[in-house]
């Protein structure tokens, strides 16, 4: 037990005794008298006062006082019931509040089982029900749909601006969903590069991952290419948004690598890096895909979230193209009327539904 | 002292009615007197908050929806009698009730009679207990009156509740009150919004913390670490994004789009009762919201709690207590200065808060106290135990509980509390050490022993389990649509054990049946029909099924209910 508070108590508990017995309740008091060594308010903890919602960011609280690193003062002895004369009120010595803690009550004795022949220990069988209208009381197999624009920009720079986009959609249960991934940049004459464009069946598999197959096809200003995915989706632990995917057809694999992660700076401002990165198993000039480590399109995006789903980003964009197929004049993966490196400045929205 | 017959209610003098008008008014325009043109009652037009001064035994409800205007511009709620909250029904404990609601809506509706224990086909959840209430149907509930109390009453169907459907029930004990006071409020608290229900669950679904702006960040942890050093700081937030959650997550649905309401006021609106100064006063508190604990205190007025969920309780002196979604709890104050006083009921994750004032003359207020500073979840709430046992205690004695009492970590559920604590003693996450005498589980004594004092012949154990990032609950890592029904044979009396794997408050509903929770009373146990499970905490309460049927159980935040977290108790 808290010694200091126990002291403070007593005190505090010694000039209640003391107040005029008018601002208590009769029965009260018995019990004040009989067990109690609470305090009456004293202080009240200073909070916030809460006069526009909008501002209610990064009100941290009490972060220090309940922290997980300060063993909470537990009560040795289990709560006993106290009679007190002469009314027949009872009050429980309650843990006092500035005590009470988890471990309170942690060793109530409970009546052991008595199961007999009549009443046995072991659970009847599990009858059929039949709902009423056939009529679930709650909904929880809904299906649901939702869009999410991560990437909806303008990236800018002396020699001519690209629209890019990048986004995903879903339609289905909390565990099989069919989902559309979607992504590509135009450029200012109208040129439409990295249009990778997926369908796929998505099945939860754990906590934080869905397994997901179908097919892509890179459709673009380029040559058309179609391939078979397999990969997973999710949320690796720290909060880290991942996917890895395998894409295969006649002519080789390919993958993709996605991460990004929030950084909240305040609870409406966050600082988000991503980066897609993309392999070959061999080069295809007239597509700029290189084998090996052939692009990475990365960004840097600084969003405010006026909205939940509706927050303008100002971000540094990077997309990079490497290996045999870098240089060549055909429609890049990534960029194209650009170099193979190509850093800009960015504006965009990223918008969900 | 009073005779215990007569109960007096918070009834007004006419005069003082139409002087507390003013402040009403809003309130009144709701109040379409309803047609119910038959031979049954219409519970009467009241001020919010007061009760009738007859116990009535049969009425007409008549289910439809109204414009009503808490926030300003008139919002279309569900409600009964045209009232939002439904109006308050004055019972008498032996009497039999006939209750003809009527559905002039477009679409189903059902009443549910919180803590009633009435026969099955009675209970109101549409699938279980009846096929609902079409549009333009009327369904008579007719059932007796076995209990007194405060209790409530709801709708069942589509999230009517969450939109304004709910009002209070009062039964008068049959031997009289055991109680003596001079006045008799009902205090409904609720949490509205003009946010669709279903909106408000796809937000949830594709961004869990959808309504939560206080999370920790990266401007936070600068004062943060000045306070506690920078390797503590940084230590505890790895250690709770290692485990993908997040120790800002009180509540699901926040003051950011909730306005917290008592008896259907805003706290701007400001609820009044009046009262003579040296009175003893009765306040009926039911939590009535959709998503919200609220923390309640009348600063300066010490609270004499005396009942819970109906149940008459041993009095309790405090300060403060927490009441969980769809609880109720009866206390006496006794103001004796002819001042204002404020009811102050702050949600629990401390984004706004619930407020009337009690006061001898109407248009009097009090000061509102600040707001506590929110709570952060610990590590005893994922249910890792007390740090302080932690000390001496090696991992092997962690495993004490059982491997095959344990939920699989799945699509569906997130964590594991390897060491579940008893935390019946504990006021809660934002209540520990605030100098204030907050009222706990351990506090609470039954004025009678339990009805049945049969030991229990079996025990289930069940887990409350749940995915935030994919907003799926259920019970042992299963929603209710993937498991099977909990089988009772009628007569048996077993023990239900909850273990709450979650991070969150559930306070868990089983309709029908009486919980008695095992808080140490032995035969005194405290009998109620919601309980707060804390999170990393294990309880348990013991049930006699003396009522065959199908029952609904469930946790009462709505929104973890309609997901998953429900199951059906067969009781046969």
């Amino acid at each position: 037990m808290n010694k200091p508070y126990t002291h403070t108590a007593r005190l505090l508990a010694g000039l209640l005794a003391c107040l005029p017995t008018t601002l208590v309740p009769p029965y009260a008091q018995t019990a004040e008298a009989g067990t109690h060594t609470h305090a009456m308010p004293k202080k009240t903890i200073s909070g916030h006062a809460m006069s526009d919602m909008d501002d209610m960011d990064d009100m941290d609280g009490m972060d220090g006082m309940e922290d997980m690193g300060k063993p909470t003062p537990s009560l040795s002895h289990p709560p006993k019931t106290v009679q007190a004369a002469p009314s027949g009120i009872t009050k429980t010595s309650a843990p006092m509040p500035h005590d009470n803690a988890m471990a309170g009550a942690a060793h109530v004795s409970l009546p052991p089982l008595s199961p007999s022949a009549r009443w046995p220990a072991t659970p009847p069988p599990v009858p059929r029900v039949h709902y009423i209208h056939n009529m679930p009381p709650v909904m929880d197999h809904n299906t649901y749909f939702h869009i999410l624009m991560e990437q909806l920009e303008g990236r800018y720079a002396a020699d001519g601006s690209l629209f890019r986009y990048s986004g995903q959609a879903w339609f289905g249960t909390d565990h099989d969903k069919l989902w559309i991934k979607s992504e590509g940049t135009v450029d200012s004459h109208n040129t439409m590069s990295d249009g990778d464009h997926e369908l796929l069946y998505d099945h939860a598999i754990s906590t934080y991952f869905d397994l997901q197959a179908g097919t892509r096809l890179d459709l673009d200003s380029g040559p058309v290419r179609a391939w078979g995915a397999v990969g997973v989706q999710g949320l690796a632990l720290y909060f880290f948004d991942v996917s890895a995917t395998a894409y295969f057809n006649a002519d080789g694999v390919a993958g993709k690598l996605e991460g990004s992660y929030d950084l909240l700076i305040t609870n409406r401002l966050i600082l988000q890096p991503q980066a897609e990165l993309n392999f070959y198993s061999r080069t295809d000039p007239a597509r700029g895909d290189s084998q090996g480590f052939s692009s990475i399109d990365t960004g840097l995006r600084l969003r405010y979230e006026f909205k939940r789903k509706l927050a303008p980003y100002i971000a540094v964009t990077y997309s990079g193209n490497y290996g045999a197929a870098a240089n060549t004049p055909s429609v890049s993966r990534t960029t194209a009327a650009n170099g193979p490196e190509d850093l800009r400045f960015t504006f965009g929205l990223r918008t969900w539904y | 002292m009073p005779s215990p017959f007569a109960t007096p209610t918070g009834g007004l003098s006419r005069r003082r009615f139409i002087t507390g008008a003013g402040a009403l008014a809003g309130l009144c325009a709701l109040r379409n007197p309803t047609h119910a043109a038959s031979a049954v009652d219409t519970p009467p037009l009241l001020p919010a908050g007061h009760i009738p001064a007859h116990s009535a035994s049969t009425f007409m409800l008549n289910v439809g929806h109204t414009p009503v205007h808490v926030l300003g511009k008139p919002q279309m709620a569900p409600t009964v009698n045209g009232s939002m909250p439904a109006p308050t029904l004055r019972w008498r404990e032996g009497d039999e009730v006939s209750l003809h609601v009527h559905n002039t809506m477009d679409e189903e509706t059902s009443i549910h009679w919180h803590g009633l224990r009435c026969p099955a086909d009675m209970d109101g959840v549409p699938g279980l207990s009846f096929g609902g209430i079409a549009p333009g149907q009327t369904f008579t509930y007719r059932f007796p009156l076995r209990q007194s109390g405060t209790y409530w009453y709801h709708s069942h169907s589509n999230m009517q509740e969450a939109k304004g459907l709910y009002g209070a029930i009062v039964i008068d004990p049959k031997e009289g009150e055991t109680r003596s006071y001079d006045r008799d409020y009902v205090i409904v608290l609720s949490d509205w919004s003009d946010v669709e229900p279903s909106d408000i669950i796809k937000n949830l679904k594709f961004q869990s913390d959808y309504y939560t702006f206080r999370q920790r960040t990266a401007a936070s942890f600068f004062p943060d670490a000045r306070r506690d050093g920078i390797l503590p700081v940084l230590k505890n937030r790895l250690q709770w994004a290692g485990m993908n959650m997040s120790a800002t997550d009180i509540s699901d649905v926040s003051g950011i789009i909730y306005t917290y309401l008592m008896n259907g006021q805003t706290p701007h609106a400001n609820w009044t009762g009046l009262f003579t100064p040296g009175e003893r006063v009765r306040l009926r508190f039911i939590n009535a919201s959709a998503m919200t604990f609220y923390d309640i205190r009348i600063p300066g007025l010490p609270m004499t709690i005396i009942q819970s969920d109906g149940n008459d309780v041993e009095p309790v002196l405090v300060d403060e207590f927490r009441i969980g979604v769809a609880e109720t709890y009866d206390c006496i104050v006794t103001p004796t200065a002819p001042q204002a006083y404020t009811i102050f009921a702050q949600s629990e994750d401390r984004t706004g808060y619930a407020r009337g004032t009690l006061a001898p003359r109407s248009g009097m207020s009090a000061a509102i106290p600040p707001m506590d500073p929110r709570p952060v979840r610990t590590m005893l709430d994922m249910g890792m135990g007390s740090d302080a046992k932690m000390g001496g205690m090696d991992m092997k004695a962690m495993s004490h509980t059982k491997k095959a009492d344990t939920p699989p970590l799945n699509v569906e559920n997130q964590n594991i509390a390897a060491m579940p604590v008893n935390r019946l003693a504990d006021p809660g996450d934002g209540l520990r050490n605030n100098g204030r005498r907050v009222l706990t589980y351990a506090d609470l004594r039954a004025t009678r022993p339990a009805s049945d004092p049969r030991p229990p012949s079996r025990e289930i154990t069940l887990h409350l389990t749940g995915n935030m990032e994919r907003y799926i609950w259920g019970f042992d890592g299963r929603k209710f649509s993937e498991a099977e029904p909990i089988p009772l044979r009628l007569g048996e009396r077993v023990r239900f054990v909850l273990i709450n794997d979650t991070m969150m408050e559930h306070p868990v509903h089983l309709h029908g049946l009486w919980s008695e929770l095992e808080n140490g009373q032995g035969a005194y146990n405290p009998v109620k029909h919601t309980l707060i499970v804390q999170p990393g905490s294990r309880l348990s309460y013991l049930v006699s099924a003396d009522t065959p049927g199908l029952w609904a159980y469930h946790c009462h935040l709505l929104y973890h209910m309609d997901l998953g977290m429900f199951r059906t108790v067969v009781v046969s």
